[in-house]
């Protein structure tokens, strides 16, 4: 029956779904990794480790936190990065272009190139620099930690840093590449950069997340994070998970779809002069997809018996393609507090092959 | 050296049936005398004869054949007395009216001794037209008297009717020989204008013989009338100038009205094309074809609304016919947006009677927030425009408002799937009338329900707009328009997976402004007319996503005052002033301000904003930017020369700008015409821009210098074709720095556009009526002396054919083509992660050095009428896009920037409305 529908009704949402038709793009997930991928960076202060807030004189490490799917052979990673002072307002890229530009000499690259190209490319070989400039760049392997210096009169709003991850590729600069960085040979490629906000006193330094500070639980059910034994002993596993239960504290999920909970204590969110500052909890997994990508608590959200509290789904779609013996899935939990602080969460399971029951009950 | 010339002055040359006695419901059929006063004329009382301005001085009293009186020749009698059952029933009668008239000669002793003379004939006109009998009833002597006969003899008339069958009449016509100066020494202000055209059938290319022109001075009382001749033509030969109210009526036909402005010592032809009485139209909005005012520009391009509302593609909406002009590029999806000759939108202003307005569409070009049946034309400037306009480089759109109705009470009420909207208007009294108009969107009725799960509707979009207009008329010299309008539209929704943490959470738009706008004509004297405008009112723009907030609050307030001075018959001087100022308040927090255009940071696929630093403000400011201007008006003949002047001042960047302008116009015959132009064109940097918290204030205003050259040729009546070139060289554009940094903003830009426009439009005489026009164009940037670039806007191929055909029986359809370039595309060659945020940068390649596919678009439009005893109605359908062509709009990336696909432009667009009218 058609009469409770009124006819302009009708034809406005043939409109609307003529207008949405093909309004769906097929692009893989943003919560998927099916590649190497850089989540985040935890930035450390050398003198107060959970500090993210080096002050003047002090010394920085930033710690690039990556994720990649077990399935895939792991390749060496490497880097180069380069730092520099946050520019007075920054509006996106290029950063620390200033000090790049000064690597370059005589290149300006806005105006053209005063020398031939490929005649300035700087690379990383065995961790070391080989160019005839090799001054003001960081070559980096296996922990991915970058060194940044504060200078004892430094007088900014924080530190710049920005190069290149390969996997299995050679770090190069190349000051006539619009990318400027990049990878010769290798899989993955991924440009990055980020800032190191500098206090200059007690009142704007910052902490870092701690891991505990995040709980997780899928389907209403506690989902604690492997000791570090087991961990270590998960890294070289990919397949054929199922019955690792007892052996590790993984845990076995059927395809279906889950709910994940995602709880953190409200007092682990620091004060600032606004109000508690904001978490952004973002969430990837190496199969399927999860929704809502982020949460944010900001300081409006719901505390209750000091617990702040999220859901968030992960559809299986796709997951049938997994090994029949089961499979490691890991699911990736970024804790970002938007002065700088940092951490990753990660929780493992063991997924069994089987027929995807979309929207089915949890 | 004084010389003399003589003329015979002819105002009104129809006649004006006048009775000698009896009442009309008395009068028995019969080929006598009528005995009643027709209705007066507008302007005239009843027993004076129309023409006649007591106190007027008579070199501007409109001469002739006033109080021209008609009597049955001998006849049967038809004294009721003689037949007492007689049925008293009215005969229709028709007076005799003038078709061709003679000029009499002035005698020439007459001449040399300076004297002038009325002489009256009595004329007796034979039912084929011609003067059978002419005889000197008021004789003058000196050889007047054989001169009125011997022109009177000559004349030629549409011959007096009763009940349809041409009838004998006997008529008194009177020739007024009269002295006047020789050309050379005639004061400006004293020329007569001259008024004439055609008044055709709009079903067909058919002339209407015998239609009634009537004309009434707006200020003061004079008026006229005359009939049509054989072709459709008709004359006033000298008229004096100011503006005036114009009706034609014919038998079977629907009366339709104008007003025309005339100029002294100039002629205004005109073009009417009267609807058949059983199919409604919108005769009742003004004319429909009409030589426009000397030209103060190189290139005005004018749609009258008749046409406007009737455009396939347009939703009836008459600003988005402006999408039809050359020069005219296609904005972006989304986008309400002028962009005219190359130039960004922000470089382009919309005026509603000669006023600025913030905006000119609801919701990013859905409709324009004027009701389209309010409109008297539109007419656009695309370049080299007018010292009356400034502080912009680009073009200039300005919205006439017609005149509430003046003869009765009149209502409309449109609905369609998008909006509904009404109008109501009414004359008040003699020279007052109101008209008021309102709509609102029904967008939220219709979405509510078919949004996604992850959005939620806090308001769903919904739009306002009003319009109140009265026009008053207090005394000869003097004329007040009062407008208030304004316009809202509101929309708030909270996205629960946004992609950007900075963006996600509530997405709301709120723009309002409303708008009182006074403008008064006074005539001080006949050489001198004042015009001043004056409107005031809020705006209040607020648009919040996640924690970007921009929110301005000001009281806008802009005055013109504008004199116009005719020193002597070939020089006229324009002085003006105008000044813009709005004290408000800024509330800004969101991403650090980038270069506006030619920068892909801030074009659609633009990196997320939580990339950028954060800036925010909260301050008071105030702009102030008064300009003045002086413009002389040569008539040169065959040449028309204009000469001006612009000065600027902006208290932002505490700068002045001069603009000279100049432009010229060569009438090589009626039909060709030269024009050329050349000026310079300054503009303010834009708010933000020169804000001392986002921007610089220490920026110059931008400098343009507009050339353009062109031709335009008339092909009979109807068909008119233009060739115009134009070459734009922009210095002072700003830019922002090359890292983002201090002072963010410089004026280290340049920028050229270079074109030509071929246009050709037929106008409405017939069933037909349509456009085609096509720009060439190409607009560059350069940024801080880089090389030049494709400028974000630049469309080189625009071909918009258009057209409008009236099938009969009520039906119209129309279709509208458009062919346009796809906009230019900055790549993305890779991007880089920002740790803090967790989003992606794109890395883009080459500015622009991509192009989008070509745009296009196939519009239809079908429109049916009916018309009952005391309403019509209407009802339509326009199919935007009705090949469903995909017409991508740029690309959309996935989140690394590693994949991407095309945006799709417009689907298939139905709207459906009706529209009655009491």
């Amino acid at each position: 029956m058609m009469s409770g529908v009124k006819w302009p009704r009708l034809v406005w949402l043939c409109v609307l779904w003529l207008a949405c038709a093909g309004c769906e793009d097929d692009f893989a997930s943003v919560t998927s990794i099916t590649d190497m991928r850089i989540l985040g960076a935890r930035i450390e202060t050398v003198e107060d480790p959970e500090r993210s807030t080096p002050r003047p004189g002090e010394t920085a490490e930033v710690q690039l936190a990556l994720a990649r799917p077990r399935t895939r052979s792991k390749r060496e990673l490497r880097a180069m990065f380069i730092h520099c002072t946050y520019p007075e307002r920054f509006t996106g890229i290029p950063i620390c272009q200033e000090l790049l530009d000064a690597l370059a000499e005589d290149v300006d690259l806005s105006l053209g190139r005063s020398v031939g190209e490929g005649e300035l490319i700087i690379r990383c070989e065995e961790d070391r620099m080989q160019s005839q400039a090799g001054v003001g760049l960081t070559c980096l392997s296996d922990d991915l930690t970058l060194t940044v210096p504060v200078a004892a009169d430094f007088t900014g709003r924080a530190m710049l840093y920005r190069g290149v991850v390969c996997e299995g590729g050679t770090p190069f600069f190349d000051p006539f590449k619009r990318e400027l960085f990049g990878c010769d040979g290798g899989r993955k490629t991924v440009l990055t950069h980020g800032s190191i906000p500098v206090s200059v006193g007690e009142e704007e330094d910052n902490r870092n997340p701690m891991v505990g500070d995040v709980g997780v639980t899928v389907n209403g059910r506690d989902w604690p994070a492997l000791e570090p034994e087991a961990e270590g002993e998960l890294d070289d596993i990919a397949t054929d998970c199922m019955g690792l239960a007892e052996e590790l504290g993984l845990k076995d999920l059927d395809p279906f779809e889950h709910r994940i909970g995602l709880e953190v204590a409200d007092d682990a969110r620091e004060q600032t002069v606004e109000g508690p500052e904001t978490f952004e909890l973002s969430i990837y997994a190496t199969a399927g997809e999860l929704e809502p990508r982020f949460t944010l608590f900001d300081e409006d959200a719901q505390v209750e018996e000091g617990i702040l509290a999220g859901d968030v789904r992960w559809l299986n779609e796709g997951v049938d393609v997994l090994n029949e013996a089961g499979e490691v899935v890991d699911f990736y939990i970024t804790v970002r507090d938007q002065r700088g602080g940092f951490a990753l969460v990660r929780r493992s399971a063991c997924i069994r092959a089987g027929k995807v029951r979309t929207g089915s009950a949890i | 050296m004084r010389s003399y010339l003589s003329r015979v002055t002819l105002f009104a040359l129809s006649t004006v049936w006048i009775a000698t006695s009896g009442a009309q419901g008395q009068d028995p059929p019969g080929p006598r005398a009528p005995q009643q006063a027709p209705e007066p004329t507008p302007g005239e009382t009843p027993g004076e004869t129309p023409g006649e301005t007591p106190g007027a001085p008579p070199a501007q009293v409109p001469q002739g054949p006033r109080g021209v009186q008609t009597e049955a020749p001998d006849g049967p009698s038809a004294d009721p007395s003689a037949d007492p059952d007689a049925v008293p029933k009215a005969p229709v009668l028709k007076p005799p009216s003038l078709s061709k008239f003679v000029e009499a000669e002035y005698p020439p002793a007459a001449a040399e001794q300076g004297l002038t003379a009325q002489v009256t004939v009595e004329l007796l006109i034979a039912p084929d037209g011609t003067v059978q009998e002419a005889k000197v009833v008021q004789p003058a002597g000196h050889g007047f008297d054989e001169a009125a006969l011997a022109a009177a003899r000559q004349l030629l008339f549409n011959p007096a009717t009763q009940d349809g069958a041409p009838i004998p009449a006997r008529i008194h016509f009177p020739y007024v020989f009269e002295m006047v100066q020789a050309e050379e020494e005639v004061p400006a202000e004293a020329l007569p204008a001259r008024f004439e055209g055609r008044v055709m059938s709009a079903d067909g290319d058919t002339p209407i013989i015998g239609a009634q022109i009537k004309i009434a001075a707006i200020e003061g009382d004079l008026s006229g009338q005359t009939t049509t001749e054989g072709d459709g033509h008709f004359y006033f030969m000298e008229v004096p100038p100011g503006v005036y109210a114009v009706t034609i009526e014919a038998a079977d036909y629907e009366q339709t009205s104008a007003q025309e402005t005339l100029v002294a010592g100039e002629a205004l032809e005109a073009i009417y094309r009267l609807e058949e009485d059983d199919e409604e139209d919108e005769v009742g909005f003004g004319a429909v074809a009409r030589i426009p005012p000397p030209p103060r520009e190189v290139t005005r391009r004018s749609i009258g609304a008749t046409q406007l509302t009737r455009i396939p593609g347009t939703r009836g909406d008459a600003l988005r016919a402006v999408e039809l002009m050359p020069g005219v590029a296609r904005p972006p999806l989304g986008v309400g947006a002028l962009i005219v000759r190359g130039s960004a939108p922000q470089d382009s202003l919309t005026m509603i009677e000669g006023l600025p307005v913030p905006l000119i569409y609801h919701f990013g070009g859905l409709t324009s927030i004027i009701n389209s049946r309010l409109l008297d034309r539109i007419d656009f400037y695309p370049g080299n425009f007018s010292t009356r306009y400034g502080r912009r480089r680009g073009g200039i759109l300005e919205v006439a408002m017609r005149d509430p109705k003046k003869e009765e009470a009149a209502a409309i009420l449109d609905a369609n799937l998008i909006d509904a909207s009404f109008i109501v208007e009414t004359p008040i009294t003699d020279g007052w009338q109101v008209a008021l108009a309102a709509r609102r969107s029904h967008i939220d009725a219709l979405l509510e329900g078919t949004l996604p799960d992850t959005v939620s509707a806090l308001a769903l979009p919904v739009y306002y707009d009003y319009q109140f207009l009265t026009t008053f008329q207090p005394s000869e010299n003097d004329r007040l328009r009062l407008m208030v309008f304004g316009t809202n539209d509101k929309m708030e929704l909270l996205f629960t997976d946004a992609d950007d943490a900075l963006t996600a959470g509530n997405f709301d738009f709120d723009t309002a402004f409303n708008r009182a706008q006074l403008s008064w004509h006074h005539k001080s004297s006949d050489r001198i007319v004042h015009d001043l405008d004056v409107s005031a009112g809020n705006v209040d723009f607020t648009f919040g996503a996640g924690d970007i907030r921009f929110q301005l609050e000001g009281l806008e307030i802009y005055g013109r005052g504008e004199t116009q001075m005719r020193l002597t018959e070939r020089v006229r001087l324009i002085a003006g002033l105008d000044i813009y100022t709005i004290p408000g308040n800024l509330t800004y927090n969101g991403p650090a301000l980038e270069q506006s255009t030619n920068n892909p940071n801030n074009m659609p696929g633009s990196p997320p904003p939580s990339n950028r630093d954060i800036i925010s403000t909260d301050s008071e400011f105030t702009v102030f930017q008064p300009a003045i201007y002086l413009e002389s008006e040569l008539d040169l003949r065959p040449v028309r020369v204009v000469l001006g002047n612009r000065i600027d001042y902006d208290n932002a960047t505490d700068t002045f700008a001069s603009d000279p302008r100049a432009i010229a116009h060569v009438t090589v015959s009626e039909a060709l015409k030269f024009k050329g132009g050349i000026g310079m064109f300054s503009q303010p940097p834009s708010f933000p821009e020169s804000n001392k918290d986002l921007g610089n204030p220490e920026l110059e205003q931008t400098r343009t210098v507009h050339v353009s050259v062109g031709t335009d040729y008339q092909i009979g009546d109807n068909i008119f074709i233009g060739v115009d070139g134009f070459y734009k060289f922009l210095s002072n554009v700003v830019v922002g720095t090359e890292f983002g940094g201090p002072p963010f903003f410089t004026n280290n830009g340049t920028g050229r556009i270079f074109g030509g426009e071929l246009s050709a439009r037929v106008e409405p005489t017939g069933r037909f009526f349509g456009y085609l026009s096509y720009t060439l164009s190409r607009s560059e940037r350069s940024v801080r002396g880089g090389p030049y670039q494709v400028f974000d806007f630049d469309q080189p191929h625009i071909l918009t054919v258009s057209g409008t055909y009236k099938l009969g029986w009520g039906w119209e359809a129309g279709a509208t083509f458009r062919l346009v370039s796809g906009n230019p595309e900055t790549p993305v060659i890779g991007s880089t992660f920002d740790t803090g945020t967790g989003q992606f940068s794109p890395i883009y390649g080459e500015i622009n050095s991509l192009r989008d596919p070509a745009f296009s678009s196939l519009d239809v439009r079908v429109q049916r009428y009916w018309d009952f005893e005391d309403w019509k109605l209407a009802a339509y359908l326009d199919i935007q896009n009705v090949l469903n062509n995909v017409n991508p709009q740029g690309l959309v990336y996935n989140y690394d920037f590693s994949d991407s696909e095309p945006i799709r432009g417009l689907p298939i667009l139905p709207s459906l409305g009706i529209r009655g009218e009491l």
